[in-house]
């Protein structure tokens, strides 16, 4: 066995909206706490481990896919569960699974074996570690490993208070109803209506009452939401346990299919998530000394995923068989 | 940085900027909600004092400013000493506390106008003037 870790500076190539909570209308984003060095504590933003375990599942299992030809409309409901979810424990009713089938489920979704996950009613331990992703930061600096540090100061980077990488966006929905141009397409009772709150609104606004303007407002909607800004740096590391070959490989085609196209927290749609790796270091960790170099992060996709494709191609009928029954 | 003066200084920025925004219009059921959000969202957004306060301004929409605003700005400036991410990590944490102790301040402050109408009215009606003649 040995321990495989990829290290990785990431950047954030569009704003990141990835959010702990919203009170109201307005969306906070995810931070942890932090005690500094000094003894203070603060709060700061983060992309927690979790998102990034979700993204390396998503990109492997897409990977895993395609390798055994069942990107069609070929996954039951549980299939789909434990491929994308890592399954759940289905309760008494399902029987625990044997360690023949265990073995067989491993084999044929080696990401499965890294990953861990729960099917046939058993929890299967994963041997992947990930990291949260750590905003690089004044406040983090301390942290930081040296290399991170050494390739801060090569590039020329500053490091702000994590509060520079924050900001708070406002975004609104509009309605329609306001638009004299859309109010044309309503059926005549429904366009008397509409019209008729708007002047009821213009009244309650003239009379300056309050209770009448809340009744009558429109469904406008403006939203508030924090956002790690574009640019933004983050160092993050992943870490597996190694048993053979495959999945040596198996971990290398999720990073790097993860990392081709990153995605993480909310609002895809509108610009919002991608990350980028700009500098990665691979870690082999042979104790009691540790080997490290450098990684071009453009060269990781290329170079891998034999094996792991050969794997699963080769299995593809039983990989079908096995997504039909499995109860996950 | 004093905690308890940093406190009381944004405090005085709030009953500042709440009179302010009430001028301007702001609904008054909602406006406490709205300078509670507003203040939370300064303080995890800004990375010091003056921009905590300006940023403030902006987002309650007030055009101009004050000299309560002023003020108070200045005044809690002057309080933080150049320790900005203690006074916004104070605020990030006590924000709730902070809101009770402004709202807490202005009822009083209302109580103790009211108060002084009613004595007032009762002067006057004893020596029988009609009230606010």
């Amino acid at each position: 066995m040995k321990t495989l870790r990829f290290e990785f500076i990431l950047r954030a190539e569009q704003p990141i909206c990835h959010l702990e909570e919203s009170l109201g209308n307005s969306g906070l984003a995810m931070r942890r706490k932090v005690i500094l060095p000094d003894g203070r504590a603060t709060r700061i933003p983060c992309i927690t481990a979790d998102t990034m375990r979700h993204g390396l599942r998503d990109a492997v299992t897409y990977s895993y896919l395609d390798a055994a030809g069942l990107l069609g409309q070929d996954l039951g409901e549980e299939a789909l569960r434990l491929l994308f979810a890592g399954g759940m424990i289905t309760g008494s009713a399902g029987g625990s699974v044997k360690m023949a089938d265990y073995w067989q489920m491993v084999e044929l979704n080696p990401a499965l074996a890294l990953l861990g996950g729960n099917a046939q009613n058993r929890s299967i331990p994963g041997r992947l570690f990930v990291d949260d992703s750590t905003l690089i930061c004044e406040e983090q600096m301390h942290v930081l490993p040296d290399w991170v540090r050494e390739w801060l100061k090569e590039s020329g980077v500053g490091v702000a208070s994590h509060r520079a990488y924050i900001e708070e966006a406002q975004r609104v929905r509009m309605d329609p109803l306001l638009d004299p141009a859309k109010r044309a397409l309503l059926l005549p009772d429904h366009r008397a209506r509409a019209e008729q709150r708007l002047i009821a609104s213009e009244t309650a606004a003239t009379d300056n009452d309050a209770g009448a303007t809340e009744q009558a407002k429109s469904t406008m909607m403006p939203r508030r939401f924090e956002r790690l800004v574009q640019g933004a740096l983050f160092w993050w590391g992943v870490t597996a346990h190694i048993l053979s070959d495959l999945d040596d490989d198996t971990f290398k085609v999720m990073v790097a299919s993860f990392l081709y196209d990153a995605h993480v927290g909310g609002k895809r749609g509108t610009g919002h998530g991608l990350l980028r790796a700009v500098r990665g270091w691979n870690i082999d960790v042979r104790r009691p000394a540790e080997r490290t170099e450098s990684l071009d992060v453009r060269e990781l996709g290329g170079q891998i995923g034999a094996i792991f494709r050969a794997h699963v191609s080769e299995r593809r009928d039983q990989i079908a068989e096995f997504l039909k029954r499995v109860a996950a | 940085m004093d905690t308890e003066i940093a406190r009381a200084a944004v405090v005085r920025l709030v009953l500042a900027l709440r009179a302010e925004y009430l001028a301007a219009g702001a609904n008054p059921l909602k406006h406490w909600e709205q300078l509670h959000e507003r203040l939370r969202a300064a303080a995890r957004t800004t990375g010091t004092a003056e921009e905590f306060a300006t940023k403030l301004q902006r987002d309650l929409r007030i055009a101009t400013v004050t000299s309560s605003f002023c003020s108070a700005t200045t005044e809690l400036v002057d309080a933080v000493g150049g320790e900005h991410a203690a006074l916004l990590d104070l605020i990030d944490r006590e924000h709730g506390y902070i809101m009770a102790l402004a709202r807490k301040a202005a009822d009083e402050k209302r109580r103790e106008a009211q108060a002084k109408r009613d004595v007032r009215a009762a002067v006057a009606a004893e020596e029988g003037e009609p009230w606010g003649a």
